[in-house]
Parts: structure tokens; C-alpha cells; sequence
């Protein structure tokens, strides 16, 4: 018996009618949105991290139906090629990225993290990536794009107190 | 194959209760963190996320911590830090930065995994919880709770909300043995004393994961009229291990049994004179 939700999706409203078992990773990998990776399926790894209302949650281990009405933001919101997100330019101009696949979700939870705290110490970074797992283990490269980003956007908001 | 029957979002904690009641196989959803992984699950949900549970308050002495809370909400309002910076340091400590997003206070009361890190510090705060039943509201203590074995308890029963007493002159202690910091950790060690000068008037010390369940060691009220020093949280140590020998477990390979019975008394130890000065 198939329930309807809706979802806003990187800021498109849409609607979808599922099975209610199905786990919202599938829904959206399914919907197209493949930048969300399907990794453990255990929420240990970190890949299919999406942000709901503006927090990282782990979309394989919440049923689709507990998102019905929220904001849901994927990779593809963030950016694309042409037009990269700064966390995302740092990523790649710090050599953070090995095989790539557990990226899209780091890159939430550092967008996360840089929304409420601009200028996070090392330390910070490492708590806020302690759910996102590398197997390449590129942690050193990838801590480095972190604060190369924070830095790049708190001076595109004028924020040049270092 | 998970198989989910079916899915409702009630509205009221009453309407959901209800539900729960007209189904052998219904079962309540909160962050969905656990139930999610449930490869087997056949079930109907009962969505707990419209029954106005995510709530956080102090009055009247009290932290009021509603059952839909995730750990986040707790670490982000200013009164979690009423029951001292060890509450705070035993909910960071809790799984990683984004299943923290995610996970409940309610569901992990009504799971009561091993590694669930409030288990020993609710023990000793005398922590309460708000509960719906059949017949209305009623108040179980968490100590009271425990000992009822959780799951027997809360069928027909719905966790509505967990109560800390806020109590000033008394200090909260924590610590935990893991790999790393966001290790699932096999033993959790908590203490509450209060003192008068030097002179402790109170103690209560609890320890969790490693065992069944939380469990007060009785050995601590030997700190009572005692000015707390290392060797008396020495003592209290070896006390939680005579009361605990033979009923340590572990499912960690990283930390047999043999293991956590050494190193009891040395986290008991560290919980005691390390937190509390």
C-alpha cells in the first residue's frame, strides 16, 4: 500500500507515492539524485549524508515517509561543474579528493559545519567529519580544503579578520 | 526483507497509543536510526514526529527534555548544561556528528542499547520519565524503569518525556572507555556527589554498557562522612568490581570481558576523583 509525501528538494517542491519502507536514500538515488552515494546502509559511513531542514542526516537509515514535508538538500544543491560551491573548489584545489566517493557526503557535513561556525579549528572540523569515513584515508588533504574553504568564504562575506 | 505493513503520523501521543493498541506489530518510530537497519522489521509504524514531543524547557527546577529530542537539539539549548558540563560531555560523546542529528532521547530510553552513554548519568541524577498509558499520564523513576526491564515495561506505555532534577550543590562526573572518541564504548561510568566543604554528604555512582543494563554500584556510599581522595575512589572501584564480577559483558572484540574487569575499577576510579576535581 503506497503513501504520498512531498519533499522539497533542493528547493523544488515534489511529490513522490512509495512503499513505506522505503528508505529515503532510495527515493532519492531513484529520483535521480546520485550524488548521494549508497555506501554501508548502516549510517556509519557517511556517504549518503543529505542536510534535512539545514542539518547532515544520514538518508539511509531514515525512512522517506519521517521526511514528508521538510527540506531536503542534496550535492546537486550545492553545486554543479560550471558553477562549483567554494567547499567544493577548495576540495578539489587541495588534492582532497582520491576515489571521490565518500565526497558528496563529506561536502555536507562541512557545509553544515561552516553555516553555524565559520572559522572551526582543526579540531572542529575532525568532530564534525567524525561521521564520514574515507577508505582512501585522504583525512590530512581533506582537513586542509576545510579551512581553505572557511577561509575563502568568510572572505566572500567581508570577513577579513585573519 | 523488511516488510512495513503499514505507516501512520499521529497527531497525539493518545492517537498514537491508540494505534499501538490495535496491533501486535506495531512499532513506535522516533529517529528511526535503529528500526531503519531492522533487515527483518515487519511492522507498522507509528510516526511519533506530529506528536509534539521535540521540546526542551527548565521550570521549577527541572530539565525537561521531551521524548522526540534528538541529541543535537539537547547539545544546541542552553539548559542542557543544568546537570553539569559531564551531561553535556556524555551527550557529544554520543555516536558521531550526524547520527546525533538523528537520534532521540526517547528512542534511546526505549531501545536502552549498551552504548547508550545518558544510561549511567540518568542513573544518577534521579532522572524521571513522563509516560503514557492507558489510564492517563504516570511518572516511572528511571532507576525504577531500568529494573522493570524496558521493553516488558513499555508495552502499551508511550516515553513522553524525561525529567533531570536540577539539583546546585551537586556535581556530575563521566567517563567512558573507547578506541576513540566516537568509538561505540564498552563501559560508561557516572557519578553525582554533593559535598559539604570536603565532606562528601552524597554519592551515587552507576555503570553501563558493559552489562545487561545500568546498574548503581552500592559500594559508593562509602564515600559518605570521607573527605573524596584518590584512594577512596580507589576503593569504590574495587567495589564496583566485587558487585559486577561474572556479569560483564562485551560484543566489542577490541574489548573482551577479561579486559573490562580489569579496567573497571580504574574508569570508576578516574569517574570519581578525575570528574569531580
Amino acid at each position: 500500500m503506497k503513501k504520498n509525501l512531498k519533499l522539497q528538494i533542493n528547493g523544488t517542491w515534489k511529490e513522490f507515492s512509495i512503499e513505506p519502507g522505503t528508505l529515503l536514500l532510495d527515493l532519492l538515488r531513484t529520483a535521480g539524485y546520485q550524488g548521494v552515494k549508497d555506501g554501508c546502509r548502516e549510517g556509519e559511513c557517511g556517504a549518503c549524508t543529505v542536510h534535512i531542514d539545514g542539518r547532515p542526516i544520514n538518508s539511509c537509515t531514515l525512512f522517506a515517509l519521517q521526511a514528508d514535508g521538510r527540506s531536503i538538500t542534496t550535492i546537486e544543491g550545492l553545486g554543479n561543474p560550471d558553477h562549483p560551491h567554494p567547499i567544493q573548489e577548495a576540495f578539489v584545489e587541495t588534492g582532497a579528493v582520491q576515489c571521490g566517493f565518500c565526497i558528496p557526503g563529506k561536502i555536507m557535513s562541512v557545509k553544515a559545519l561552516l553555516d553555524r561556525n565559520p572559522d572551526p579549528d582543526e579540531h572542529q572540523i575532525r568532530e564534525a567529519l567524525s561521521g564520514n569515513l574515507c577508505r582512501c584515508t585522504g583525512y590530512v588533504k581533506q582537513i586542509e580544503a576545510v579551512k581553505l574553504a572557511a577561509r575563502r568564504i568568510r572572505e566572500k562575506k567581508g570577513d577579513h579578520h585573519e | 526483507m523488511r516488510k512495513i505493513l503499514d505507516y501512520h503520523a499521529p497527531a497525539a501521543p493518545i492517537d498514537a497509543l491508540r494505534i499501538s493498541q490495535s496491533s501486535t506489530k506495531a512499532r513506535f518510530l522516533a529517529g528511526g536510526s535503529y528500526l531503519s537497519r531492522e533487515k527483518t522489521l515487519e511492522c507498522t509504524l507509528i510516526d511519533l514526529k506530529n506528536c509534539g514531543l521535540a521540546h526542551i524547557s527548565e521550570a521549577n527546577g527541572n530539565l525537561r527534555i521531551g521524548a522526540m529530542s534528538t541529541i543535537t537539539d539537547l547539545l544546541l539549548h542552553p539548559a542542557s548544561s543544568g546537570p553539569g558540563k559531564a551531561f553535556l560531555q556524555a551527550l557529544s560523546s554520543t555516536g558521531h556528528a550526524i547520527v546525533r542529528n538523528q537520534i532521540t532521547i526517547g528512542g534511546s530510553i526505549a531501545g536502552m542499547l549498551p552504548w547508550f552513554n545518558l544510561a549511567a548519568p540518568l542513573m544518577v541524577l534521579d532522572a524521571s520519565l513522563l509516560v503514557l498509558e492507558s489510564s492517563g499520564e504516570t511518572t516511572i523513576s528511571f532507576r525504577s524503569f531500568v529494573a522493570n526491564k524496558p521493553r516488558e515495561y513499555l508495552k502499551n506505555r508511550l516515553i513522553l518525556a524525561l525529567n533531570i532534577p536540577l539539583v546546585s550543590d551537586r556535581e556530575l562526573c563521566f567517563s567512558r572507555l573507547s578506541l576513540t572518541e566516537v568509538d561505540f564504548a564498552p563501559m560508561f561510568a557516572a557519578a553525582s556527589i554533593s559535598r559539604e566543604g570536603e565532606t562528601v554528604k552524597a554519592a551515587y555512582v552507576a555503570v553501563s554498557g558493559c552489562l545487561p543494563g545500568p546498574v548503581m554500584i552500592s559500594g559508593a556510599s562509602e564515600l559518605i562522612g570521607k573527605k573524596l581522595s584518590r584512594s577512596e575512589a580507589e576503593t569504590v572501584g574495587q567495589a564496583a568490581l566485587h558487585e559486577l564480577q561474572g556479569k560483564i559483558i562485551s560484543a566489542n572484540p577490541n574489548f573482551p570481558p577479561a579486559y573490562l574487569e580489569e579496567v573497571l575499577p580504574v574508569v570508576v576510579a578516574d569517574c570519581l576523583y578525575g570528574g569531580a576535581n
